[in-house]
């Protein structure tokens, strides 16, 4: 099965330091792959490459088979790529409803975008607060009405960065489950995390990165057994 | 029109403070011939405030409602007013059926041309840049008019031919007035309609949150720049309303000063609510009109203008509006009518 998502050899420097260095990295149909490192491992920067907040200093990222490499982010999105960004980003002087609504009236016949808000506000569990100005809901709420957002695009990739950001251990565990629903559904997804209690609870596999490059990859289970991981993760210095 | 609306979460009923101003200030303009009858003055003071109302309404759109700093405005607002002056000079032709909508292309292509360089770029353009650049192209065109003798160089054209319809002429009075009345009214419905639409929608999206948009598939600068060139469009027949009424257009007409005073209509009278701009044009011209015989004042006038822009960007960013309008209202509704729509 080809990848549904393939990085080729990206890196990205800013003044000469790498931020991302020679990273290759695939996503297949259906996968829930998480990408996952300490603080300044570069997750966040390679996340900006998929999602094309800027270009590559090298290597290339094909999609659905297509090169978009130096496609903005709104032609990525077009051809089936959903983001939620890190800090919640929505619209928050807009009700909640409004906030879906301005995510499905693009692609969503006019009929039947009321339907489509009432299914992703069961989804999200966010029904009762409709119409509620979305500043006003707590961070984790806020969190997943983004995803809801990403969700109304109907996207055949997910790009979660760093889902559980500021959530209580509670909200951590209804995002897992949320994610894990979504991908039971068939949904593929590239999750950017560090919460590896999260991580845990979702992730069938998983990419380490570390001082930009590909340290280790597997499925949850390897990579948690895996001493060097825990070493990068604690600070301890391999072989010490 | 006046209607009350349930607040989210509670039964209480809001009144509605925004339909309630906008019924207010368009019925002061349809009784004011009527009852300034004998005030040719007065009617001919109020055309003007209607004539720049679409100027400053024309700035709305951009930084009120898209978040484009258009710095420049009065460049369309100018040139349009230029190109029907030398029609009406060089072809002798002021037919309203050919000049208005003539002056309202010259300004959207020109607002066309400028927002394919400075919105459709390879890089997304800051606010910054954005706002010298089409400064820049203000003040570049006031200067090249300044020295360029077909076009009446410093001393601009004057004794512009009279706007007609068939053998009628619009003349200074109640003609004209009507006329930029049923301007204004018009361009202040469609500008109403397309900030309520799903466009409107949009445009919120990008005023709160442009990267997000953007990531929600939307072309923003092309929206960006779709209402830019709309915005050019008003401005223009606005500065042929002006050239017409005024009989004059000159450099200053399409410079960095009367760019700013678009500024200033909309700070002062509200951003992002379309009727704050005519209020703060009217205040403006109003305060302008009442000082204008005191020598003291005349003079220092463009200080005191600097002043209030600064008092409002200080302490009222809301506007004379703001007073009156909650934040709720002000930021209105949006999208599909029914479901989907803000509650406010």
């Amino acid at each position: 099965m080809s990848a549904l998502l393939e990085i080729v050899g990206a890196s990205k420097s800013f003044g000469g330091v790498f931020a991302v260095s020679d990273v290759d990295l695939s996503v297949q149909p259906g996968e829930m792959h998480c990408l996952i490192g300490p603080n300044g491992a570069g997750k966040s920067t390679l996340f900006k490459l998929v999602v094309g907040t800027y270009p590559p200093s090298a290597g290339r990222i094909v999609f659905r088979g297509s090169d978009i490499t130096r496609a903005k982010p709104f032609a990525r999105v077009g051809r089936g790529m959903s983001i939620k960004m890190q800090a919640p980003s929505v619209f928050k002087a807009l009700p909640v409803r409004q906030n879906l609504h301005i995510a499905l009236q693009d692609h969503v016949a006019r009929h039947a975008i009321g339907a489509e808000e009432d299914r992703l506000l069961d989804i999200l569990g966010l029904t009762d607060d409709a119409d509620r100005p979305a500043g006003l809901l707590s961070h984790g709420q806020q969190q997943w009405l983004e995803i809801g957002m990403a969700l109304a695009l109907r996207p055949v990739l997910l790009l979660l960065d760093e889902p559980t950001a500021g959530l209580s251990p509670e909200e951590t565990f209804r995002t897992g489950e949320l994610v894990r629903r979504l991908n039971a559904e068939g949904m593929t997804m590239l999750i950017v995390e560090h919460d590896m209690a999260f991580v845990r609870q979702i992730a069938t596999g998983v990419t380490v990165l570390h001082l930009g490059k590909v340290f280790a990859r597997g499925s949850i289970d390897e990579i948690v057994a895996d001493e060097r991981v825990a070493e990068i993760y604690l600070g301890t210095p391999h072989g010490a | 029109m006046l209607r009350a609306t349930k607040l989210q979460g509670g039964g209480r009923r809001a009144f509605r403070a925004l339909p309630a101003v906008e019924l207010l200030v368009f019925a002061a303009l349809v009784a004011a011939p009527f009852l300034l009858s004998e005030r040719l003055d007065l009617i001919t003071l109020i055309t003007n405030m209607m004539i720049l109302s679409i100027f400053a309404i024309s700035f709305d759109m951009c930084w009120g409602f898209s978040g484009i700093m258009s710095f420049g405005q009065a460049l369309f607002f100018g040139v349009s007013g230029y190109a029907i002056a030398l029609v009406g000079r060089d072809l002798g032709f002021s037919a309203i059926w050919g000049v208005l909508p003539l002056a309202m292309a010259t300004g959207l292509l020109l607002a066309a041309l400028l927002a394919a360089f400075l919105l459709l770029g390879r890089k997304v353009p800051s606010v910054i840049f954005v706002a010298f650049g089409t400064l820049t192209g203000s003040y570049a065109a006031e200067r090249l008019v300044s020295g360029w003798q077909y076009v009446g160089a410093g001393n601009g054209l004057s004794s512009i031919k009279l706007l007609q319809l068939g053998s009628f002429e619009f003349v200074e009075g109640f003609e004209f007035y009507t006329l930029a009345f049923l301007s204004l009214l018009a361009i202040y419905l469609v500008c109403r309609f397309i900030v309520r639409s799903q466009l409107g929608l949009v445009l919120a999206g990008i005023r709160q949150n442009e990267e997000r948009l953007a990531f929600l598939g939307y072309r923003v600068q092309l929206f960006k720049a779709v209402i830019f060139s709309f915005a050019g469009m008003a401005a223009g027949l606005s500065g042929a309303l002006y050239s017409y009424h005024q009989g004059f257009i000159g450099p200053a007409n399409m410079g960095p000063s009367l760019s700013t005073t678009a500024v200033i209509y909309c700070l002062l009278g509200g951003a992002g609510t379309l009727i704050g701009p005519v209020i703060g044009t009217v205040a403006i011209e109003a305060l302008s009109y009442g000082l204008s015989d005191i020598d003291a004042i005349r003079h220092f006038w463009p200080v005191i203008l600097g002043l209030v822009l600064l008092v409002i960007v200080m302490f009222q960013p809301t506007g004379l509006l703001g007073l009156v309008v909650s934040n709720r209202e002000r930021i209105g509704s949006y999208g599909a009518r029914g479901r989907g729509r803000a509650r406010v």
